[in-house]
């Protein structure tokens, strides 16, 4: 198997939520800092050590607040570093393409 | 007089503010008959202040309604009858639909739950249906989570309430956000700046402008905290909104119009109007 064609995926509406909350778990349910805690790493590390990519499939929910993805995408980049993380993960959000702009650059910035 | 934060807010917040002002156990009477047009954000303001008064100081609150027909039936349309005591029904299929936090689901949080409420509402029956509106569910998270953080002097201590009002002559919903805390300018976390900007030169005008911009750094001093309010206007510059309105303390933005001003009054809180178009996907 080539390892570039590897994919792990995440699905955050049929995994997760489909209505994803705030920033921080006391700030409410589903925040993007459970979602980081709870099933990002996870997934994150398992790709790691398998040495193939994470495809995140940001469709299929309600929409996300800036805060939730800053705290799940740049929170994971201000614990592993910006550079594994960006070539680590990648993102499908036919619904909402922007999105996908948005998460690198709160990876980009999330040391700040 | 027109009954509207967003169309006439030098008229409206004195309105508004004048009804705050309670005194304990004196029941207040909300005199409407004058109104000859109401839009929905005024409307749910109305109600956020009348239940606040109830609720909080035991104040009853009757009225009248407008001698308009037309603003009698936007008030009708608009959900607020249902939290009301009053003769007026509401009708089947109602344009509009308010919401509250609802502490019995979630203590004073930020809840995906109360803002599907309002989505699923606004989208059933129109083609786009809940796609056009993804960015409105992101806004409206960030508004609770600022309520929750910032209107009061701790975590959780003020409330909101959220609606939205499908304007089916102009083809668009009208979302509103009501903040019952402090204000931008009274929050803990920006008084204690004011006397800086005030120093260097800068209105609240101007510094609302300045936040709304990203350029007024998160007081957490971390740059990726404090991009709530930024993303809601960005999104409405990309075109995601045809019209961002915000009124807080004694400051109105019209933001896609540049129209930055003072007010004569200072409302308590933070009104937040935003408007979708039904053709935007």
């Amino acid at each position: 198997m080539n390892v570039l064609d590897a994919v792990l995926e995440l699905n955050i509406a049929k995994e997760f939520t489909s209505t994803p909350g705030p920033r921080f778990i006391d700030e409410g349910k589903f925040s993007g800092e459970e979602f980081r805690q709870t099933l990002l790493k996870r997934k994150f590390e398992e790709a790691l050590r398998m040495s193939v990519t994470l495809r995140i499939d940001l469709d299929g929910g309600y929409g996300y607040g800036p805060s939730f993805l800053e705290e799940a995408f740049g929170g994971l980049a201000r614990e592993y570093g910006a550079d594994l993380v960006r070539r680590t993960l990648t993102f499908k959000s036919d619904e909402e393409p922007l999105l996908t702009r948005d998460i690198y650059g709160y990876i980009s910035r999330a040391a700040e | 007089m027109i009954l509207s934060l967003v169309e006439a807010p030098a008229e409206a917040v004195p309105f508004f503010v004048d009804l705050l002002t309670y005194k304990r156990n004196r029941d207040r009477f909300v005199d409407l008959s004058g109104v000859r047009r109401i839009t929905p954000d005024a409307i749910a303001l109305l109600l956020a202040i009348v239940k606040f008064l109830d609720q909080n100081y035991g104040i009853n609150v009757s009225g009248n309604y407008p001698s308009d027909e037309t603003a009698i039936e936007v008030i009708r349309e608009s959900g607020f009858v249902e939290y009301l005591h009053t003769s007026m029904t509401k009708p089947a299929n109602a344009s509009g639909q308010i919401i509250r936090q609802d502490l019995s689901v979630d203590s004073k949080k930020a809840n995906g739950q109360f803002a599907k409420r309002l989505i699923d509402f606004a989208s059933d029956g129109l083609p786009a249906g809940k796609l056009r509106l993804k960015s409105c569910y992101g806004h409206l998270l960030e508004c609770m989570g600022n309520t929750h953080q910032h209107a009061g002097s701790f975590p959780g201590e003020k409330t909101w309430w959220a609606s939205v009002f499908r304007d089916k002559v102009r083809g668009c919903d009208c979302f509103t956000f009501v903040d019952m805390g402090v204000g931008i300018f009274n929050s803990v976390e920006l008084s204690l700046r004011l006397k800086m900007y005030n120093l260097v030169g800068w209105l609240k005008p101007m510094i609302l402008k300045k936040l709304l911009g990203g350029e007024i750094p998160s007081s957490t001093g971390k740059g990726y905290r404090g991009r709530g309010l930024p993303s809601i206007l960005n999104s409405a510059k990309a075109g995601g909104l045809q019209r961002f309105v915000i009124c807080t303390n004694d400051v109105y933005a019209d933001t896609l119009a540049d129209d930055f001003r003072s007010l004569p009054r200072e409302l308590r809180g933070v009104v937040l109007y935003w408007e979708v178009s039904h053709e935007c996907a």
